[in-house]
């Protein structure tokens, strides 16, 4: 892949792809390249902040009310929890129970648990439980069955 | 709120299953033995079921605990749960006679069997797994997430 930059426009930045055909791994780039700077807004203490999808570990839905945790802050987003598993990548964002979404790129291990539970250690060494009946897609997506 | 209502009916089906089937063995027993059998015994029963379905619920069903792991919850069930159903069968009566030494050691062997398979299970089995499922998720991160 050839990567060139080109300063060429007067305000910010624009990315094209050019290819022979449209493969998934050009889909993927795209995803990636669109999803680069994307963020959700939520707030925490009265005040509203633009948090960067890569820094969210899970999302959470408490009464109808739904939390972003990031390592060390909780905020507080004004979307429902299924507003935002449509907007997040099905790659990176993963439904783990009926009120979680957790971030795969945040897990930093998997732990199976004889009642088919998965539990997630985060990367602040969080646990977060994936649900048995959730647990079967996850193997899915990340190649242990099928 | 909305967790409360879920232990809460959690707690209504063990203590309903559990429950309906210790008054069919007590029945069955009283049927083929003495005959004899007291609403004070059931209300002991109903009790010992009542903890052992909050013990239950509080040691595998609360989000604190799920997030411990299942030897943590059942180590914690274990220790809330027998001592007083120990406890309950002494004031029951049920190991009272001739068999009492060995049906008290049943009763033991069998709860430490189960725990220790349980522990052997997740020693000999869980712990390569999580190795395993771990390396996937790791490959998966480098594969599809990280690299476009």
């Amino acid at each position: 892949m050839k990567v060139t930059v080109k300063k060429d426009i007067e305000s910010g930045t624009l990315v094209e792809i050019h290819c022979k055909e449209v493969t998934v791994e050009t889909e993927r780039l795209q995803r990636y390249i669109s999803r680069f700077d994307e963020r959700i807004t939520g707030t925490s203490n009265g005040q509203t902040h633009n948090i960067e999808i890569s820094r969210i570990l899970y999302i959470e839905s408490v009464d109808k009310k739904t939390f972003l945790y990031t390592s060390g802050s909780v905020y507080q987003a004004d979307k429902r929890l299924y507003e935002l598993e449509e907007l997040l990548d099905e790659k990176t964002f993963f439904r783990c129970s009926k009120s979680v979404i957790v971030n795969l790129d945040k897990i930093k291990s998997l732990r199976p648990e004889v009642t088919r539970n998965i539990r997630a250690t985060m990367e602040n060494d969080e646990v977060i439980v994936i649900s048995r009946r959730y647990a079967a897609a996850l193997k899915k997506l990340i190649g242990l069955e099928g | 709120m909305e967790d409360l209502k879920r232990l809460l009916v959690l707690f209504r089906n063990a203590l309903a299953f559990s429950f309906a089937w210790l008054v069919l063995c007590v029945a069955l027993v009283s049927l083929f033995g003495d005959g004899n059998l007291t609403a004070q015994f059931l209300l002991k029963v109903f009790a010992l079921c009542a903890w052992g379905s909050v013990s239950f619920v509080f040691s595998f069903f609360t989000n604190f605990m799920k997030k411990k792991g299942f030897i943590f919850c059942l180590t914690v069930f274990f220790l809330l749960f027998i001592p007083v159903e120990v406890l309950m069968f002494y004031f029951m009566g049920i190991f009272v006679g001739v068999g009492t030494p060995a049906m008290w050691m049943l009763l033991g062997g069998l709860i430490a069997i189960s725990y220790v398979g349980c522990i052997l299970i997740d020693v000999f089995v869980m712990r390569r797994r999580a190795k395993e499922y771990t390396a996937k998720l790791m490959e998966y991160k480098t594969h599809t997430l990280t690299k476009p």
